[in-house]
């Protein structure tokens, strides 16, 4: 499964990455988004089968 | 027929703007502040609440709230605490060296994370801003501040009203 992450904090990023793989999910393809115009793109280029993303960014939100 | 006359003091006093001392108290913001720490930079971290003298290079990091009542949510430590913050965030994935944005995230989603949670024990819906980072921002009378150390370093996380709060940078 692959899975994007999205969210304008490098911190909070690799903090949701790290709970993943402390929830089991450590075998799993994991894309990096910077914000929601950042992870519209990824959506369409990567093709991700689940989307997790902070809502509050720059650029674009992720709704 | 007596007109009646509009004085405003009904539309004055619904219009006043909310005192956030009468909407959290400082052990509500201390246990908010407790319960991000736990998540976020470990189970083990605690903050306890005494007072400390900040360093000369405090920075501070803060999100606005907007809505109902209006403020700020800030938090200010010294600059080697938020660099220690900012490791244990990153923990195995921390460079050996920090730059400045490392840090600045690090203590901006401390602040966002706490803002959020003080955001939504505010009445009515509120719209959060996104974190910013800098020099503490004035806090005017209508603030409520704890005083935590974390692993005996100076803290400060101040919910304070609009008067103080950097709205418009």
């Amino acid at each position: 499964m692959k899975i994007l992450v999205a969210d304008d904090s490098r911190v909070m990023r690799q903090i949701v990455i790290r709970t993943l793989r402390q929830a089991g999910y450590d075998d799993h393809d994991i894309v990096e988004a910077e914000d929601g115009a950042d992870a519209l793109a990824k959506v369409s280029s990567e093709k991700p089968d689940l989307v997790l993303s902070d809502w509050n960014m720059p650029n674009m939100t992720g709704i | 027929m007596t007109e009646l006359q509009d004085t405003g003091e009904r539309r004055r006093s619904a219009d006043a703007p909310l005192s956030i001392t009468a909407l959290i108290d400082e052990e509500t913001v201390q246990s908010i502040a407790q319960e991000a720490w736990s998540a976020l930079v470990g189970e083990d971290e605690f903050l306890v609440p005494l007072p400390g003298g900040l360093p000369d290079d405090a920075v501070s990091s803060w999100v606005d709230v907007r809505g109902p009542w209006n403020g700020a949510v800030v938090i200010t430590t010294g600059r080697s605490t938020a660099e220690q913050l900012s490791r244990e965030l990153l923990k195995e994935h921390a460079p050996p060296v920090l730059d400045d944005e490392d840090i600045e995230d690090g203590l901006g989603e401390l602040a966002n994370v706490v803002g959020g949670n003080v955001k939504a024990v505010l009445p009515g819906p509120s719209a959060l801003g996104l974190p910013e980072v800098g020099s503490a921002p004035a806090a005017g009378p209508d603030t409520c501040r704890v005083d935590l150390l974390w692993r005996g370093q100076s803290l400060t996380i101040s919910v304070q009203g609009a008067t103080g709060a950097p709205l418009d940078n």
